[in-house]
């Protein structure tokens, strides 16, 4: 799993740390050399005081006698090697200097003596052939230089482990609104779906706590929806199921055979609406669950509707209700409704269209082909909506105070839900004359 | 006893009023406010049974008009609304009592009965007049302890006649409470039930109220020396 903090870490970490060396080593580098140029200057400057001293020309040798002061003055204090020559003989040496000449130029020149290696400073005085060499052992200078520098890096070295884990601290610092948000989101659940309050955000995380707030609102709407659902799912159930026990015990304990006939009569009346309730509810979850897919095929108008009326039939026959169909075969094409779902829109229109039509009367069934439209007129003779309530009809469990309303309200809200998930368009219109009502519906066409 | 149903499912409606005649009282149906309301008007009615989610003005308000409007009598709420404050605003709107559907017809019938005794202002749950004595849940009636059997009008009749002993019941409260809107009433038929209660009680038992309507007599021996 991939962390922002340890992404952090090592960023900084590494990015630190190689700043770090670069420092580090050129700061050795250049103190070194400053060390350097200070012990050469000390060579320089030691032979002019010896040259000053040594007007005369000649110095006392002191090769091979004891040393005069016991011990060394400071211990940065390296020993100096001395050699005099005048007239290419050797006059006068001290500091451990080896007989042979030290360097063979004047000014400043390394030379291997033996093991030794020398970094020596010539001079010549006023006198002619007199020359004076101030030499210096390189393992001495290097010892030097090496102490000085690593003092000086000393303070760099400790920051290291310091700043490791001063980064560390600022980094979890840094998280921990992330952390912050986590748990607030944690002690969310389907019960308690509040937004996150956005006052105390650092901007950066602004988005993803907009986005969030976002969501949750969306997912208690859709919650409160199932729940509203589920309620009035139950509450649409019970006066059927009053209705079967009430018939049930009436033929129970009746003593009328013909009273006991007409309850189961009416028992299994009540069984069949009920479950055709359901199936209405079923359908209205099955499409408010899913929504509409994005690829389904394009369902032939003609053939769900000929479907339809076949299932109608005896619907329509019991109620002594006629069907006129008006459909020219332009209005017959397919429409971008899934199948499934234009059977269940199709049924429930012509359904409500035969309840509500007295009997005798015609249910009228009309299509024509507009644009990329394909239009559907279903009307009834019935008692029509007044234009004021047509709205409310379309939402679920609505009925409106009419004497001859069937059913629990859900029919049309099943429609509307339909034209609303396939682009559909539904329109409450007046019957012919101005008497019942026109239910159109126009369909995004397919080809 | 004459039961009000208002219900506006076409099934239940005429479900519960069969229910309710099996249990010897005339029940009528109507499935909106206004019609419950026109009802209450014309007849005398002795309980109301009442379904909250009427199309138009809804069961709580027609209960809140009809309380406001001093109607007493008894009023239950049948209703598929099942939660406490639903049940807590219905009693509190004025009913008597609340139950939710899908219910059972036997429960509802004892409701029925009790509510039916506590508007009557009595704890014995049988209607007594001295030796006789009716027992609304079994319908039995006994005189002297022994079982007379009567057919239901003559049933809801007595009924009527010892919830009310002592006092003259009119004629048309009297058939109120034996006949519902849907039955064919003869002319004559209440003499007839009235002569056939007499028969089966004793002659003293029922008396006639000239020009009002009947009588029952709690103890026949007060009742004659008046």
């Amino acid at each position: 799993m991939s962390s922002i903090r340890k992404r952090l870490l090592v960023l900084l970490l590494g990015s630190w740390t190689t700043v770090w060396l670069a420092v580090a080593v050129t700061t050795f580098e250049r103190s070194g050399h400053e060390v350097e140029e200070l012990l050469d200057a000390q060579l320089a400057q030691t032979a002019q005081v010896l040259c000053q001293i040594t007007r005369a020309g000649t110095l006392p040798d002191l090769e091979g006698l004891p040393p005069l002061v016991p011990a060394l003055g400071h211990h940065y204090e390296s020993k100096i090697a001395i050699q005099l020559w005048r007239d290419g003989a050797l006059v006068s040496r001290f500091g451990g200097a080896p007989p042979e000449p030290l360097a063979d130029t004047v000014g400043f020149s390394d030379r291997h003596i033996g093991q030794t290696k020398w970094r020596v400073y010539g001079l010549s005085t006023n006198q002619p052939g007199v020359e004076l060499f101030v030499g210096q052992s390189d393992a001495i200078r290097h010892e030097l230089v090496r102490f000085l520098t690593l003092h000086a890096l000393q303070p760099i070295l400790w920051s290291l482990p310091l700043t490791l884990v001063l980064i560390w601290l600022a980094v979890s610092d840094g998280l921990r609104p992330l952390r912050r948000l986590a748990g607030d989101i944690d002690r969310r659940s389907a019960e308690r779906l509040l937004p996150i309050d956005e006052s105390d955000i650092p901007s950066e995380i602004q988005a993803l706590t907009t986005a969030l707030n976002h969501l949750l609102k969306q997912l208690e709407r859709a919650l409160s929806a199932e729940r509203r659902f589920a309620a009035d799912a139950s509450h649409e159930l019970r006066t059927p199921l009053a209705v079967i026990r009430t018939q049930a015990q009436i033929a129970r304990r009746s003593q009328d055979p013909a009273e006991r006939t007409e309850a189961l009569d009416a028992l299994i009346q009540s069984v069949d609406r009920a479950a055709h309730r359901c199936s209405q509810l079923l359908a209205l979850a099955r499409l408010d669950r899913q929504g509409a897919e994005a690829l389904y095929p394009a369902a032939p108008l003609a053939d769900a509707l000929s479907q339809t009326l076949e299932d109608k039939a005896a619907l329509a026959r019991d109620r002594s209700v006629s069907i006129g169909l008006a459909l020219p075969e332009e209005a017959l094409g397919r429409v971008a409704v899934e199948p499934d779902a234009l059977e269940v829109l199709l049924s429930n229109l012509v359904d409500n269209a035969i309840k509500y039509t007295p009997p005798g009367g015609e249910v009228r069934i009309s299509g024509s082909h507009l644009g990329n439209r394909v239009v559907l007129r279903v009307t009834d003779s019935g008692p029509g909506i007044p234009p004021a309530d047509r709205d409310r009809v379309l939402q679920r469990f609505y009925r409106r105070d009419v004497k001859t309303a069937p059913g629990a309200g859900l029919g049309l809200s099943i429609v509307q839900r339909i034209c609303e998930l396939y682009g559909a368009e539904i329109a409450l219109l007046d019957g012919d004359d101005g008497r019942g009502l026109c239910v159109e519906v126009a369909f995004p066409s397919a080809g | 006893m004459r039961i009000l149903i208002v219900e506006d499912d076409t099934s239940l409606g005429p479900a519960l009023r069969t229910g309710l005649r099996q249990d010897s009282y005339a029940a009528d149906w109507v499935r909106t406010a206004d019609a419950a309301e026109h009802a209450l008007h014309l007849e005398q009615f002795d309980l109301v049974v009442l379904d909250l989610g009427l199309p138009g003005r809804d069961g709580l308000t027609l209960l809140r008009d009809l309380r406001r409007s001093g109607f007493a009598q008894p009023v239950l709420i049948l209703t598929a609304r099942v939660t406490v404050s639903d049940r807590v605003q219905g009693l509190d709107a004025g009913a008597d009592d609340y139950l939710v559907k899908p219910f059972d017809l036997e429960e509802l019938g004892a409701r029925i009965r009790a509510l039916l005794r506590r508007s009557q202002g009595r704890a014995n749950t049988d209607l007594r007049a001295g030796d006789l004595a009716l027992n609304p849940a079994s319908r039995q009636v006994t005189l002297g302890g022994v079982p007379v059997s009567l057919p239901p009008r003559e049933y809801a009749l007595l009924e009527a006649l010892l919830a009310h002993a002592d006092q003259a019941l009119p004629r048309a409260r009297l058939l109120a409470a034996a006949y519902d809107w849907q039955d064919n009433v003869e002319s004559n038929a209440l003499e007839v039930h009235i002569h056939n209660l007499r028969r089966k009680l004793g002659k003293g038992r029922i008396e006639t109220v000239r020009g009002i309507g009947y009588r029952l007599v709690a103890r026949i021996g007060d009742g004659a020396s008046e």
